[in-house]
Formats: C-alpha cells, sequence, structure tokens
C-alpha cells in the first residue's frame, strides 16, 4: 500500500515541475497566440545556470536556495531580451512561422549553452539539509521531491492572486480576450507581452534550476521539455492556469503509475493521452481560449504555383541532364551529399504539398519519414527482404500509418491540428525508443545496405536520382490536378470550398496519405543511403528540418522544396564541415528567413510584391466596415 | 480666447482617409467635436460610421488625413496612447471580457483624469446602473445582452473620459434602457464631455444630437445642426437608404 502512496507522491512532486515549466508556455500562447519552441531552452538554461550557481553558492540551504532564486530570475531577463528583440515581430504571424523562429532560437541557444558548459553532462550536489529521505508509512521518499511537491501549488496559487487581484493580473486576461478593447482602456499591450513572457521565463528557468540535485544536467533538456510541456498545454486547454496544474499532475501521475504498471509504455501513454483530449475535448480539460482558425492562416502564402513557361520547362530539363550526367564529373563524396540532398527534397515535396497547398501545417511529417526508414529497415532485418521490396514497403507502411492519424489529425485545423501530428509523431519515436526487441531501441537497426547493383555511389546516386525525380512528378502531376485545385480551393477559402459541395476532409486525408507515402519513399531510401535507422529519423528535429526546407524554397513554387533541399543540405553540409556551431547558423538562418523572406528563395521577389500593394493586409482587415 | 482653449477637448477629423490593407474603407471625413458636445454620424450599413470611430483610436492599419484631439495630434499614435488622451470607447458589439466579473473589469477600466476629480467612481457607476451593482461578481459572458451593454458603457465611463465614442449604443434594447441612455447623454454633455455616435435609426439624432453628419461611402456628405435636421434629412434620403 505504501508503495502506491510514495509511487503517487512522486507523481505530484513530478508534476509540480512540470507546472513551473509549462506555466509560462500557456500564459503566453494564452495572450499572444505564439507558441514559444524556445520555451524549453528557457528550462535548460535554468539548469545549467543553477548548477553552476549552487556549485559556487551552495555551502548551506539559505546559499542553495538563493542560487535557484538567482538563476530562475536570469532565465526570465533572458526571457525579456528575447521577447523584446525577436517574438515582439512575430505577434500574428502565421503558426507556421512562429514555430520555426522559435526553434531557431531553441537551437541559437542550445549551443550558446554548448559554448558555455560543454558538451558533457553536469551532475549537481544534492541540496544541503535535503540530501536524505523521510519514511511514509515505512518506505522512504527522498525529502527534496516533498519539498517539489509544495512548491507546484503555492506557484499555483500565487499565480492565481496575481491573475486575481492585481491590475496586471486582470490586464493580461482581458488582453488574452480581447487585445483591442483593452488597448482602447489605455492599457499598452506589448508591456503585457513583455510581462507575461519574462514572467512565464522565470518559472521554466526555475523549473529548471530545480532539477540540478535531481538528474543530470544535459543540452537535450530543452527539447525533452518543451514536448512534454506542449502536452501539459494541451491538454489543460490553451492559456488555462488551472488546467495546466490539472494537467501537470495528471502527467505526473500516468509516469509514476505507469513505470510501476507497463514501463515500456510510459511515453506513448503519455501522449496517447494528448492525443485522445484533442480528439475529444479539444479545448483541453478546463476550456483555455479558443484559438480562431483563420482562413488561409496556415500557410503564409497562397499564391497559386504557376504553370511552368517554355524557358523553365528547358532549364527543368537541363537540370534534370546535368544531375543524371554527374557521376561523371563527380567525386563519390559529392555523390552522396547531392543523394542525400535528393532525398530532402522528396522529404519536402510530400510536406510541401501538404503545408504550401493543403495549408495544413504538420509538425509531426518525421512520423512518415521514420515509418518509412523503420518499414525498409524491419522488412531487410526481420524478414530478410533485399531492397526492392523493402523500398516498395517503405512508402506502404508510411501511407498507412498517414491514413490513420490522417484521419484523426484532418478533423482539427491550425495550432491543433499541429499538435496532433506532432502528438502522434512522438508516439512513434517513443516506441522506436522503448520497443527494443523490435526497434533495437537507442542502438537502431544496423546493416541494411542495397543490392548488389546499387551498392556503389555511383548506383544508389542514380537509384535515388530515379526515385526522387519520379516522387517529384507525382507531386507536380497532383498539384495541376483537379485534386490539387480542389486542395488549394479548400485552403484558401474554407467556406466556399464547402459551399460548393467539395469535401474537404476528404481532401485534406488523401493529401495526408500522399504526403506520407513520399515521406516514407524518402526514409526507405535514406535507411539504405546510410545503412542504419535510429529512432532519431523520428524527431522533431527532422520534421523541422522538412519545413526549413520548404519555407528556404518558398511556399509558392512548386520548385521550392528541391531548392529548399539543395541550399540547406549544402549548406549543412558545409557549416558541419566547418564549424561545431551548426545549430547556431541553422537557427540564425531560420530567424533570416521567418524574419526578413517568408516567401524563400523562390518566392523572395513575390513577396516584395505583395508588400508593394499591401495584399495581405486587405485579407485580414476585409470582413469589417 | 486662444488656439489653445479652442482646442481643449476638442476632436477634429479633416479629409480623413482609411484603408483595410489595399482595400479603402474612408475617403474623405471631416468632422468636429467639441466638448459636451454631441454629434451623431448617420448612414446607412458599409458607409464608415464603424471605421470612422476605430480610426479615431488608430485600430485601423493605415489612416491618413488630420487627426487631433485636445491639441494634440494623433497620427502614428497607438490606441492605448490615443486612449489615454481621454477617449472612451463603446464599441457596438459590446466586447466584454467574458471571464472577468463586472468589478474585476471596472478596476481594471478605472482611470483618473490628470487634472479635475474623478466623475465616475464604481459607486456612481453602479448608482447609474443599479442592475450592475447586483450582478457586480458575476463573469461578462453569462451576462444578458442589455446588460453586456450596460457593462461596457460603465466600462468606457470608468476611465473618466472626455470623449466618448458610441457605437449604435441603442440598438437592440428595450425602450426603458434607451431611455436611460438617451439621459446619460444629456448628463455626460452636462459634464462637458463630447460625444460622438454612430446610429442607424434617426430617432436618437432627434433626440440628442447637437449635429449630426450625414456619411455615404467612406465619405461625410452632409453636416448641419439639430434644427436643420428635417431639412438634412429629406436632402440626405438618398445618402441614408431610408
Amino acid at each position: 500500500m505504501s508503495v502506491y502512496l510514495v509511487q503517487a507522491l512522486s507523481g505530484v512532486a513530478a508534476g509540480s515541475v512540470l507546472f513551473l515549466i509549462s506555466v509560462g508556455l500557456t500564459l503566453v500562447f494564452g495572450l499572444s497566440r505564439v507558441v514559444n519552441f524556445a520555451h524549453g531552452s528557457f528550462v535548460m538554461v535554468g539548469g545549467y545556470l543553477g548548477y553552476t550557481l549552487t556549485e559556487a553558492f551552495a555551502t548551506g540551504p539559505l546559499g542553495f536556495w538563493a542560487a535557484i532564486a538567482l538563476s530562475a530570475l536570469a532565465v526570465g531577463a533572458l526571457g525579456g531580451l528575447i521577447e523584446r528583440t525577436l517574438i515582439r515581430r512575430l505577434y500574428g504571424a502565421p503558426e507556421l512561422l512562429t514555430l520555426l523562429a522559435t526553434f531557431g532560437v531553441g537551437l541559437i541557444l542550445k549551443d550558446a549553452a554548448r559554448l558555455v558548459w560543454g558538451p558533457d553532462d553536469l551532475l549537481g550536489a544534492r541540496a544541503p539539509g535535503l540530501g536524505g529521505s523521510v519514511a511514509i508509512v515505512g518506505t522512504p521518499f527522498p525529502t527534496y521531491d516533498l519539498v517539489l511537491c509544495a512548491i507546484g501549488p503555492i506557484v499555483l496559487a500565487l499565480l492565481w492572486l496575481l491573475f486575481h487581484s492585481t491590475r496586471f493580473g486582470l490586464a493580461v486576461r482581458a488582453a488574452t480576450e480581447d487585445r483591442e478593447i483593452t488597448a482602447a482602456l489605455g492599457i499598452d499591450p506589448a508591456r503585457l507581452f513583455t510581462g507575461v513572457f519574462v514572467l512565464g521565463a522565470t518559472f521554466a528557468g526555475l523549473g529548471g534550476a530545480l532539477q540540478v540535485p535531481r538528474q543530470a544536467i544535459t543540452l537535450d533538456l530543452d527539447l525533452a521539455w518543451i514536448v512534454e510541456a506542449f502536452v501539459v498545454v494541451v491538454i489543460g486547454g490553451f492559456g488555462s492556469l488551472p488546467g495546466a496544474f490539472l494537467a501537470a499532475q495528471l502527467i505526473g501521475q500516468v509516469q509514476a503509475f505507469g513505470i510501476l504498471i507497463v514501463p515500456e509504455i510510459t511515453l506513448v501513454g503519455v501522449f496517447a493521452l494528448m492525443a485522445v483530449v484533442l480528439v475529444v475535448r479539444p479545448r483541453g480539460l478546463i476550456g483555455g481560449v479558443v484559438v480562431p482558425v483563420r482562413a488561409a492562416a496556415a500557410s503564409p502564402a497562397t499564391r497559386a504555383p504557376a504553370r511552368a513557361g517554355a524557358w523553365q520547362r528547358l532549364g527543368t530539363a537541363a537540370a534534370v541532364a546535368g544531375l543524371a550526367a554527374l557521376p561523371l564529373v563527380a567525386d563519390p563524396y559529392r555523390l552522396i551529399v547531392v543523394a542525400e540532398a535528393l532525398i530532402l527534397a522528396l522529404f519536402a515535396a510530400g510536406l510541401h504539398l501538404l503545408v504550401g497547398i493543403g495549408g495544413l501545417v504538420s509538425f509531426g511529417h518525421a512520423a512518415y519519414f521514420g515509418l518509412g526508414a523503420y518499414g525498409a529497415a524491419l522488412t531487410v532485418h526481420h524478414l530478410g527482404w533485399s531492397m526492392t521490396p523493402a523500398l516498395v514497403a517503405a512508402p506502404l507502411a508510411a501511407a498507412a500509418g498517414a491514413a490513420l492519424f490522417g484521419a484523426v489529425c484532418v478533423r482539427r485545423h491550425g495550432i491543433y491540428l499541429a499538435m496532433l501530428t506532432l502528438a502522434f509523431a512522438q508516439i512513434l519515436w517513443s516506441a522506436a525508443f522503448q520497443w527494443t526487441a523490435l526497434t533495437g531501441g537507442d542502438n537502431g537497426i544496423l546493416g541494411i545496405w542495397p543490392d548488389g547493383w546499387a551498392a556503389g555511389p555511383t548506383g544508389f546516386y542514380l537509384l535515388t536520382l530515379a526515385v526522387a525525380l519520379t516522387g517529384l512528378a507525382v507531386v507536380r502531376r497532383i498539384a495541376f490536378s483537379p485534386f490539387g485545385f480542389a486542395l488549394r480551393a479548400a485552403n484558401e477559402a474554407p467556406a466556399r470550398a464547402a459551399a460548393l459541395g467539395l469535401p474537404i476532409r476528404a481532401l485534406h486525408w488523401a493529401a495526408f496519405v500522399i504526403a506520407g507515402g513520399l515521406a516514407g519513399l524518402a526514409g526507405g531510401l535514406y535507411a539504405f543511403a546510410k545503412g542504419s535507422v535510429f529512432p532519431q529519423v523520428l524527431s522533431v528535429a527532422v520534421s523541422v528540418q522538412g519545413l526549413v526546407i520548404i519555407l528556404l524554397g518558398g511556399l509558392q513554387a512548386l520548385s521550392g522544396p528541391v531548392i529548399g533541399a539543395a541550399v540547406f543540405h549544402g549548406l549543412e553540409t558545409e557549416i558541419m564541415r566547418a564549424t561545431e556551431l551548426w545549430r547556431l547558423w541553422l537557427g540564425a538562418l531560420i530567424l533570416i528567413l521567418v524574419l526578413a523572406g517568408p516567401g524563400g528563395v523562390a518566392g523572395a521577389a513575390g513577396a516584395l510584391v505583395r508588400r508593394w500593394t499591401g495584399e495581405r493586409e486587405r485579407a485580414a482587415g476585409a470582413d469589417r466596415s | 480666447m486662444t488656439g489653445h482653449e479652442a482646442e481643449a477637448g476638442r476632436l477634429v477629423l479633416a479629409g480623413v482617409a482609411a484603408w483595410y490593407g489595399s482595400a479603402q474603407a474612408l475617403f474623405d471625413v471631416t468632422l468636429e467635436v467639441g466638448p459636451g458636445e454631441c454629434v451623431v454620424v448617420l448612414g446607412r450599413n458599409g458607409a464608415g460610421k464603424t471605421t470612422s470611430l476605430r480610426a479615431v483610436l488608430g485600430m485601423i492599419p493605415t489612416v491618413r488625413g488630420a487627426r487631433r484631439f485636445d491639441g494634440a495630434d494623433l497620427a502614428g499614435a497607438a490606441t492605448h496612447e490615443i486612449a489615454r488622451r481621454g477617449i472612451g470607447y463603446v464599441p457596438e458589439d459590446r466586447r466584454v471580457f467574458s471571464g472577468l466579473t463586472v468589478a474585476e473589469t471596472l478596476t481594471l477600466a478605472r482611470r483618473s483624469p490628470a487634472t479635475e476629480p474623478a466623475r465616475w467612481s464604481r459607486d456612481r457607476l453602479f448608482e447609474l446602473f443599479p442592475r450592475l451593482a447586483q450582478l457586480a461578481e458575476r463573469r461578462g459572458g453569462t451576462l444578458s445582452g442589455g446588460e453586456q451593454r450596460m457593462l461596457a458603457i460603465a466600462r468606457a465611463l470608468a476611465g473618466n473620459p472626455r470623449l466618448v465614442l458610441l457605437d449604435e449604443p441603442s440598438e437592440g434594447l428595450a425602450p426603458r434602457l434607451r431611455a436611460r441612455i438617451t439621459e446619460l447623454i444629456h448628463t455626460l454633455r452636462g459634464q462637458g464631455v463630447g460625444l460622438l455616435i454612430c446610429e442607424q435609426s434617426i430617432a436618437l439624432a432627434r433626440a440628442v444630437a447637437d449635429r449630426v453628419v450625414v456619411l455615404d461611402r467612406g465619405r461625410s456628405v452632409l453636416t448641419g445642426s439639430r434644427a436643420e435636421l428635417p431639412a438634412l434629412l429629406a436632402q440626405g434620403l438618398p445618402h441614408l437608404g431610408v
């Protein structure tokens, strides 16, 4: 019996920390509608600062707690700085751009932390005076965790007071509902944004610093925590303070008892819970703010891709001929690099169909890339298939997965859709990690080599080229088919498209399956290109990579994914060769792309024209008289 | 009288044009509201009445033309800066904060004027709308339409404004409440507060307007005093669509 009590208590402690970490994310989202991917980085920085400061000052309890508080405040200041310089420019931008830009901020912070604290895990000291344990009905329980159990409710109470009995709190609640009317009362919304952002970063930093006595501080804390914080925000309801507390405690308990009952699926359980909540109660346990789904809000540019003119056809033919002739001149290393770029182009082309044309922002497209990669690897490894049937199985596995997940995802729009796709990708990622009997877990599956005829660099390059070009031709064909036009219509004017009798959900589902299949094909090729598969192919980083590529190439142009993949992979390869700090450069690149030219390389000129005519604002304001 | 005194508490719009992106909503709106003066803007749907009020507060992306209040140029000022100069706003669709209680809303909206004593304390507002006193702890979202209208007006008054912008204040209200609003408008005028009111019906204009401005397709086409109202209406029929 006491075992369960202790397990429940450790769930409460974990829930407390999770609440501290998530509360800022939900408050910032409620007020500004910005999904801050960099929020997890505040936890990471809080952890590192906590480590350094407790090492320096924590000779006694007073020094320890002062160090923790100081870390939190420093992270709050960092948050304020980032809000003032970067986040401020993103208010009102489509969610794809805010997600990407804040992801870029996270990359930069990660490399900054690596520069300051180095790549090794850091193990902090126990909290002075709290290092032991107390007996709970005879079972020992860490004293420090008991303190954590209390901190969560205390912070909830303090925030509740702040939001119900101070003018600042009232203003934040009012502006969360109606920013314009709040401003008409003489309240400056920008100051509220900064205030809430600092508040959220402070608590995230506190949550990170409080981890110092419990776990090693690593550079991976950011992604680990941001994904869990997303789950809390979604389950609790976007922008809801009590919702975040409830959800954090719920997840704490699911994890605590999940370990007791089925240790293999604890991670899957959490994300499955999120998916169920999104489907059944999209507004969360305690209904948070309703996120309006604006027409065409999902993609920043809905300009129709133009059909190729004679020059473009000629250019395409020349490019294809050049690529086919490449083995005659290029060395094996370059062939491998170009083959990888082609795989990325294929992956991004499907995503472009979904995001650029369909307006469905998938934040978990890695799911289908990974399904393809694992589909190929598993058939080779467990069934002894050769490359050709495995490469057929890859897209089929991914398309089947996309058909299943897509059927659920297309019932939601905007940020809810993005979160659902992320949840499904994370479920697969967790499964790949924890189902070691099938996937080998962290050790991956090795020895996935191509058949003899495609084993050499030239052979595999030509195979990749043929498959990728076929895939790209299919996407092009689809984009200019009646299906493609219907998909675009459903993106630009959903109400009118529905009134015309277009089956929007079915269209979106079909786009999901096609994009999934193409990603799976790319994933299968990738498995054979690398000779191995690891859970990382299912990670958020891969999903974001796909989005960066289509953004880099430009959302309007069908050639966008290809150009984007070439530029991206070229830059990545060169930067990674030149410097350890490739994340920093990639993050900076993303920020420049989002802030300076969301049209991408291929669409930069078009964006200039649109800014000139002010077309974007017309769409936003046309409904008022 | 010096030029500064002439401008005190006075709103001046001259040749105002406004755009939502590339769609032009206002072309040429010219009007003035002096202290204690009630100006009613008439016009059919889509004539630009709401947009004119929003343009005063800088709620529209692009506004050109002269906008002055209390001697200060409003060009380039943010909404909250304009509001702080002493302008209250009652939007057409009420837009009460559904999650804040009546008492919280009034606390948030309270703003004391820099010079004169605050006229609209919470007690004074509850005297004006006794129903709101009974509902003080209820959330805005749970109020009826009429109650929300009272709260929206009280919210604007709590800032002790020197000019109030009212968008369709009597639309869909019970006659008794409509009479209360007419009475309130007279009170405000007596306090030297200016009023700029948008209306579709001419009944309110007949009852309270010092002057009437007729808008048509984003232009102020006719202006006159209340005494001239019958003549204006006869002349303005094609613009009003009545």
